[in-house]
């Protein structure tokens, strides 16, 4: 062990930890379906510009509003825009704003957590009952005041469904700091002279990390949803680029009845992949806390 | 108990207070006030200066809101910058339909989830039981804006029927009114269902797990009586608080069942608040889920105490 880098020599452990957990998922069926099921969509949405079959955006006007079929798989719009394609470029925007928000609502999450329930005191006092004042506030309610206060943009979006990701992942990485702080190895660590920054980093994030895994993905699935809410409600990706979200609003309503598989694909395909993502999220929490199994 | 209730209840004050400064700072924030929404974007003429000091829009934000919360403290939640007139008038407008959809959408859900939870638990990993998770994850997948979406074409299609646009409120027509808050509430219960049936069948298993249901057995109960006087009540009082927790999913559906739905309730006179930058409505809005939210909390957390005296009398 060298005297810096305490990131360097951590991260090697849990690359091979993760390669160990990524075999026990795959080792599940159910495990492996919803990595197969994850990997297919973000591929369609990843290779969109290779893969669709038409321009989201060209428009068809001698085919308004068909119903799926060929060469038009999931229909087209009312502009005779082909649905397929637009979902498989709304997945990109999905994909990208939910794991963007992930990272950064998680990230932050885990600091506010980690250093909350190691330092104790008055610090965590302070910093619960914030968190506190924000979980007071509804997932969607906290992101809508945070897009119409700094307008509609992709940026935004992620900003305001990050953020509220930040209270329910700092509350329990600071369950999980509040619990390893008191083992032997911690008190070992602070008698060998570690600082709080490397003692929080090399001993209370490593023992976060199966907690941590299992939240980032469950939340996941809720930040690809909450960024379909803002968009459904209008406030969120601004038109022209296709989201999911979008799809199944304005006139995917007004033609429901004449055109339902305007609104039907998009959230479809959606659907599918909070799916598989949750179901991603059990396998892992099944593999990395033992105690829930088969609950 | 007693010093157990008061320290929540002292913990709760400042929350809602800095719940309250949260809401006031964000919506402050949001760019273009309700005078630029109402003349429109004429630049700063004298009549858009005056309407701001009338309505006290000129004053520094930390002014505006003491005398916010100054007002709120006497009970006076203002008025509408729109309307003018108090936007307690318009909640207790709203206030019944939310409340309804709501309720049927949690009665719904209760009926659903409590009923397959704990069948689930009892038979598990039996096939019933893989096919009550699965239902379960995949209903927590499926975000109620598209189930909603779809539930209104689905009567169309099938005979030819759509709800009523215009809100027929109980009093005038209960059965109209049942007609129409029917689907948003199957929509946003479903979703809520999903939920619950988790933790259902995991305080069930928690249950089944305990010595007096082993004791319960030993005695020569047949496995339905002692699922019925054991189980079922210990695995549902902490389902039911723990579901109470679970709200605030529930208030997010209800914003976008309701605009599905045109269903004139909280929900959409909040969307419509943001919208004009009605300040004072949308605070006393948002103002109201929060202090909502942790009256719920607070609740859950009390009878959690007095049901469980390890929390209470622990650290």
């Amino acid at each position: 062990m060298g005297s810096g880098g305490i990131l360097e020599s951590t991260l090697p452990r849990l690359r091979r930890w993760e390669s160990g957990v990524a075999v026990r998922v795959i080792r599940r069926p159910l495990g492996l379906s919803a990595l197969a099921v994850i990997g297919v969509i973000s591929a369609a949405a990843a290779l969109a510009p290779v893969l669709a079959p038409f321009d989201p955006e060209a428009i068809h006007s001698d085919h308004v509003l068909s119903p799926p079929g060929w060469p038009f798989i999931m229909g087209t719009d009312d502009f005779g825009r082909d649905i397929l394609s637009r979902v498989m470029y709304g997945g990109r925007i999905s994909l990208a704003v939910g794991v963007s928000a992930v990272v950064l609502g998680v990230g932050l999450g885990a600091f506010i957590g980690l250093v909350s329930g190691y330092l104790g005191g008055w610090f965590d006092l302070l910093v619960q009952r914030v968190i506190d004042a924000l979980m007071s506030l509804p997932t969607l309610i906290l992101a809508l005041a945070i897009v119409a206060m700094l307008g509609t943009s992709v940026r935004n979006v992620i900003l305001a469904v990050g953020v509220a990701l930040v209270p329910g992942t700092s509350r329990v990485t600071r369950s999980v700091a509040l619990a390893v702080k008191e083992e032997p190895f911690i008190e070992a660590a602070r008698v060998v002279g570690c600082t709080h920054p490397r003692i929080i980093l090399r001993h209370l994030l490593p023992n976060a990390f199966g907690p941590l895994m299992v939240i980032a993905t469950a939340s996941l699935g809720s930040a690809i949803v909450a960024e379909a809410a803002l968009s459904f409600l209008g406030l969120g990706t601004p038109p022209p680029t296709p989201s999911w979200g979008q799809m199944m609003t304005g006139s995917a309503r007004t033609y429901i009845v004449t055109a339902p598989w305007m609104a039907f694909f998009p959230g479809l395909v959606l659907s599918l992949l909070v799916l598989a993502i949750n179901l991603l999220g059990d396998t892992l929490r099944d593999i990395l806390d033992p105690r829930l199994r088969s609950r | 108990m007693g010093r157990y209730i008061v320290s929540r209840l002292a913990l709760a004050v400042p929350v809602l207070i800095l719940a309250s400064l949260m809401v006031f700072t964000i919506i402050r924030l949001i760019p273009g006030d309700v005078v630029t929404m109402r003349l429109g974007e004429s630049g700063e003429t004298p009549e858009a200066a005056e309407m701001r000091r009338v309505l006290g829009l000129d004053r520094p934000v930390w002014a505006q809101y003491f005398v916010w919360l100054g007002n709120v403290g006497r009970g006076d939640l203002g008025l509408s910058l729109w309307t003018g007139k108090p936007v307690a008038e318009e909640i207790l407008l709203a206030l019944p339909v939310t409340a309804e959809l709501a309720l049927l959408a949690i009665v719904i859900a209760l009926a659903i989830s409590v009923p397959t939870g704990l069948l689930s638990a009892v038979v598990r990993e039996s096939p019933l039981d893989y096919v009550v998770r699965l239902v379960s994850v995949a209903g927590l997948a499926i975000p109620p804006f598209w189930l909603g979406t779809m539930f209104l074409m689905l009567p169309a299609v099938l005979a030819g029927w759509a709800p009523s646009s215009r809100y027929i409120s109980p009093a005038e027509d209960l059965t109209e009114n049942l007609k129409q808050f029917i689907l948003p509430a199957l929509a946003l219960g479903y979703y809520y269902a999903a939920f619950s049936m988790r933790m259902v069948r995991s305080q069930t298993l928690e249950v089944l797990r305990q010595d007096y249901v082993r004791v319960a057995r030993a005695k020569g109960l047949s496995e339905p009586q002692v699922v019925v006087k054991h189980v079922l009540k210990n695995a549902l009082i902490p389902t039911i608080t723990l579901a109470g927790a679970q709200l605030g999913v529930l208030i997010g559906g209800v914003v976008v069942i309701e605009q599905i739905f045109s269903l004139p309730g909280l929900g959409r006179l909040t969307l419509w608040a943001i919208s004009v930058r009605d300040y004072p409505q949308l605070q006393a809005n948002v103002l109201l889920t929060s202090v909502f939210v942790i009256v719920i909390n607070l609740a859950v957390d009390i009878i959690y105490a007095w049901l469980d005296p390890r929390i209470r009398l622990g650290s």
